[in-house]
């Protein structure tokens, strides 16, 4: 009997210096912050060929192509009016700027779109092809289509041999628009217009073969 | 059992494919434009044509004269001008070669000087002439001189002397 209390006893004293040496160890804690941010892509786009920018690439009379007030200063390269057969090929260069895009992009698609009040049915006697450099080579043609086509939805632009157009981060490409009045034209397109915004769409290059 | 297993393991496959397909278009994406592209359409358009309505009654033979016509370009696109003169009527062939004598006809549109460019004429003479040996057989008869005039754009349209095509 006496050896069972002892027993029992030195149980319990067990138990209980078990829990005091439990709550008695060393410790420490530290944490960190992992902050996440997603980056940006943004490209731009000016004018070339000489002209001052910002400004429209294809204008009729130097005063249209004028950069904006109040420096307005006029165009150089005016198309003049045009006739059936004309072809007037402008220069935007495109830029991934660094100073708002932490990415490399592929431009993937161009578009269009027409102000209020242009003769429509002459979006069907705009040829419109697409050149850029590939690979520090020539020109080669990266899209086509009436103008139509463009204003219907963006047209996708890929190198002759299916493979994407790079943008890289601080770089920055030449995209000739050469345009052909079509020489099918007839007198019923005398005197009409169309005002185009051309736009440039691009994705990111990352994790995107 | 096992049927049930392979059931959920395909639909765990399809919802990550699912998953997957939905995280390919949150690619992030930009766009660049340049506005007030404007694309505008010439014209080709003549005015009003002078000195071509003429009236010449009671000609005897020995009698001659002459008319010019000038038309104006009015079209903001340059252009060839051209124009056809047909001379048709009695008096034209009564007597052969006796009978009325017009310059410069042309049955086919005929090109008429350098290409022109808003505000410019181009003119064409037409001398006329009844012989002098023309016979009874012209008394009485008559005859018109029709003359039309043309225009083509010359852009994309030229041999270095006129018009490629005037269609």
């Amino acid at each position: 009997m006496k050896k069972q209390l002892i027993l029992a006893s030195s149980a319990v004293l067990a138990v209980a210096l078990g829990v005091g040496t439990t709550l008695a160890l060393f410790s420490d804690s530290t944490s960190s912050t992992n902050n996440f941010t997603a980056g940006t892509l943004c490209i731009t786009s000016e004018r070339n060929d000489g002209d001052p920018v910002p400004g429209p690439m294809f204008y009729v009379t130097p005063a249209q192509g004028a950069t904006p007030p109040p420096v307005s200063v006029p165009g150089t390269l005016p198309t003049g009016l045009w006739a059936p057969g004309d072809e007037h090929t402008r220069t935007l260069t495109v830029h991934n700027p660094n100073s708002c895009s932490t990415m490399s992009a592929w431009l993937t698609t161009i578009e269009a779109s027409m102000h209020p009040g242009g003769y429509l049915p002459m979006a069907n006697k705009l040829w419109v092809e697409i050149w850029t450099p590939q690979g520090g080579g020539p020109d080669v043609k990266v899209g086509e289509g009436w103008l139509s086509t463009f204003l219907a939805g963006p047209v996708p632009i890929l190198y002759p041999d299916t493979t994407q157009i790079p943008l890289f981060l601080s770089s920055n490409r030449h995209m000739k628009f050469k345009v052909r009045f079509d020489i099918s034209a007839d007198n019923s397109y005398q005197g009409q217009s169309l005002v185009i915004d051309f736009k440039v769409n691009s994705v990111q290059m990352p994790n995107n073969p | 059992m096992f049927g049930k297993k392979m059931a959920l393991s395909l639909l765990a496959v399809g919802v990550t494919a699912l998953i997957v397909s939905a995280a390919s278009f949150a690619l992030f994406t930009a766009q660049t434009a340049n506005n007030d592209n404007t694309f505008s359409a010439g014209t080709v358009t003549l005015g009003s044509v002078a000195g071509c309505t003429n009236t010449y009654n009671n000609i005897a033979p020995g009698d001659n004269g002459s008319f010019t016509c000038d038309v104006e370009y009015t079209g903001s696109l340059s252009a060839w001008i051209g124009y056809t003169a047909m001379l048709s009527g009695s008096l034209a062939t009564c007597d052969g070669a006796n009978s009325l004598q017009v310059s410069n006809l042309a049955n086919t549109k005929t090109v008429v000087g350098p290409a022109a460019t808003n505000g410019q004429h181009r003119a064409v003479t037409f001398n006329w002439m009844l012989p002098l040996a023309a016979g009874n057989s012209c008394q009485g008869d008559s005859a018109v001189v029709t003359v039309n005039f043309y225009a083509v754009q010359s852009a994309n349209n030229t041999t270095g002397a006129g018009p490629t095509s005037w269609n």
